[in-house]
């Protein structure tokens, strides 16, 4: 399988001092749908705009086909397409229009792009709206020519930074459904930074998952939870007159002797037990506890999330309000005291 | 709207573009990114009625306004010779040209802080454009609007000339005109340059306004923009002097009112002196702008 992205040992200092990347490493293969999950500040979006060769980095090598980012920019540029969080089309143009410049700064035949513009606009389905202002669009249109822009030359490897952050479910769930068409029907190997675990959970085959500026753990979301040891499974019981801690320690001995059951213990008077196949497991669970005359009063069954995994790994659930370093500019003195100034990018 | 049903409408064109053999180079590449660019600029500037309607206004209030304001100035006894023997209509009307670019030349470089703050930017720059480009387009754009306002200025103080003592005639005519609008464009970009340098050292659209105006209106009245350089007090006399908006606008008067209009100087002189600041100080601000520019988007 071919690699489209390989980056070895990649960091990135900024002028301040800040350290956003610490030398990190990873593969994307042809066809993959890749995410980099990690919450605000982790060192996403550093990463992507080192690999769209909007950055460069301070060591360590960044290939993207095989080329070098910082040797090959214009190369890799005609390649990649790219959507960010900040809608970057023009509010005073309409759809169509903003397709069009688009594919024009890549020069391509008059025809062609006129087709390709169509055939965008179907796909992501601004047809009836073309003809108008994108500033006139919601937010999830917006969003869609975003992408469709993105995609105007027919790019080979589509790079997403944080790309349904500010829509709303219905409207996330639509661009999901585009991103995954583009993967499955157009083979378009996708690398997307997101910090919404559903997100990466639903879309991604592989996942990185980022922190302080290192990738602590790489696989598929699958693969990910299942290093948890399988469903969780949460069990109080009816009281039956006797002693409950002296129930509950029974409840753990004939759990603790069932085969497919990984972990048993006692947790503020439930006893919680880990098991793969979690629904599979429930009905032999709940022989042996009759069985051995414990009624069962509440259970509940619930699945390793990403989240999960990242308190497995890093021991903090994944925050969204950790500072973001202003990538691009830092501002000047004067643009302090006044207080003006660009907002954050996140 | 017709729908593209082929399975894969274009692979071929899109393979050549991805090899980068299709991708034109040098000079003609940047060439046809300026004029996308510039294009964009335009269509821009045509949807916005609220933009077109003040830029084209606000100096006709300013000709309207002052124009009455100091019209018995150039007639008092003893003044007609400072003001070139024309009508302050006719004196003001270079001036009105240039506050339109001191005021209307902070837009280039809030308009760049629009774009990277909207991530514009960021998409054009994943695009293997030309960076250039996107400078060239916005100036070009830019360019386009202040020299429509300009020549709305001279027309409209041509008609309203009519109803001036003395009324108004240009004395070189038409060339004399192109002439002096030339000269105002080269100021125009002096200052749109400026401006993008400011709005890139400053990230910030306030603060590009704040520094702009400071800059401006101490430019437009220490120079004999308002009255001729005699009549002003002795120090701000000094500073005209070396005021490049002073420059300006001799060059501007004397080509467009006559030889009369600056005294102490030939009228050849007087356009060369303009000509040779304004290429100098707009070879500085540009490549100040140019550079900034490179490195915000490096």
């Amino acid at each position: 399988m071919n690699r489209v992205i390989e980056v070895a040992e990649l960091r990135k200092v900024y002028a301040d001092g800040i350290e956003a990347l610490r030398g990190i490493s990873f593969d994307v293969n042809e066809g993959e749908f890749f995410g980099f999950l990690g919450p605000n500040g982790a060192g996403k979006s550093t990463t992507i705009k080192i690999l769209i060769t909007l950055l460069g980095a301070t060591s360590g090598s960044a290939r993207v086909f095989g080329r070098d980012v910082a040797k090959h920019a214009d190369l890799i540029r005609s390649l990649i397409g790219y959507a960010a969080q900040d809608v970057g089309v023009d509010d005073v143009l309409t759809g169509r229009e903003n397709l069009i410049l688009q594919g024009q700064l890549y020069h391509m035949d008059k025809a062609v792009l006129r087709r390709r513009t169509a055939e965008l606009l179907e796909l992501m389905d601004l047809t009836a709206d073309a003809e108008r202002p994108a500033g006139s669009y919601s937010g999830g249109m917006r969003k869609r020519l975003d992408l469709a822009t993105g995609l105007i030359h027919r790019p080979q490897l589509l790079f997403l930074d944080e790309p349904t952050t500010g829509l709303d479910p219905q409207n996330r769930a639509g661009i999901w459904a585009h991103l995954e068409e583009l993967n499955k029907r157009d083979g378009l190997t996708i690398f997307l930074t997101t910090h919404y675990l559903e997100e990466a959970d639903r879309l991604c085959h592989r996942l990185a998952i980022i922190d302080h500026g290192s990738i602590i753990a790489n696989a598929s979301p699958q693969a990910l939870k299942a290093e948890l040891g399988g469903d969780v499974i949460s069990l109080t019981f009816r009281d039956d007159g006797s002693d409950a801690d002296a129930r509950r320690a029974r409840a753990t001995g004939v759990l603790g002797a069932l085969p497919f059951i990984s972990s048993v213990k006692q947790d503020d008077g439930r006893v919680v037990l880990t098991a793969q196949h979690g629904g599979q497991s429930l009905p032999p669970i709940l022989r042996a506890l009759g069985d051995a005359g414990i009624d069962v009063a509440d259970l509940t069954l619930t699945s390793p999330t990403l989240d999960d995994v990242f308190l497995k790994y890093t021991g903090e659930r994944i925050r969204e309000d950790a500072p973001v370093h202003n990538w691009r500019n830092t501002q000047s003195p004067i643009s302090r005291v006044m207080g003006g100034g660009r907002p954050k990018r996140r | 709207m017709t729908t593209v049903t082929e399975p894969d409408p274009v692979p071929h064109e899109i393979a050549s573009l991805v090899t980068n053999e299709a991708l034109p180079r040098g000079a003609a590449k940047l060439a046809s990114e300026t004029y996308v660019l510039y294009v964009r600029q335009l269509k821009r500037l045509s949807r916005q009625a609220t933009v077109i309607f003040f830029s084209l206004v606000q100096p006709l209030i300013w000709l309207v306004l002052f124009g009455q304001m100091f019209g018995r100035i150039a007639r008092l006894p003893g003044a007609a010779a400072s003001f070139g023997n024309v009508s302050y209509l006719q004196f003001f009307i270079p001036t009105v040209i240039l506050q339109s670019i001191l005021f209307g030349s902070g837009q280039s470089g809030v308009a760049i802080i629009t774009d990277i703050d909207s991530g514009f930017l960021d998409k054009l720059l994943t695009t293997p454009i030309n960076r250039l480009a996107i400078l060239a387009g916005r100036l070009l754009g830019d360019l386009t609007r202040i020299t429509v306002q300009m020549v709305l200025v001279v027309i409209i103080g041509y008609i309203f000339g009519f109803w001036q003592d003395p009324q108004i005639s240009f004395h070189y005519g038409i060339p004399g005109i192109l002439a002096a609008l030339l000269i105002a464009m080269m100021f125009a970009i002096t200052l749109m340059a400026l401006n993008v340098y400011i709005a890139l050292w400053t990230r910030s659209t306030e603060a590009t306004f704040i520094v702009s105006n400071f800059l401006t209106l101490p430019l437009l009245f220490t120079s004999s923009a308002q009255l001729p350089i005699e009549l002003l007090p002795g120090w701000m006399q000094a500073i005209a002097h070396v005021n490049p908006v002073t420059y300006t606008i001799d060059a501007m008067r004397v080509l467009l009112n006559g030889p009369d209009s600056v005294h102490g100087k030939s009228a050849g002189l007087v356009v060369v002196e303009a000509l040779g600041i304004l290429i100098g100080l707009g070879s500085v601000t540009l490549a100040l702008a140019t550079s900034r520019f490179r490195s915000a988007v490096s």
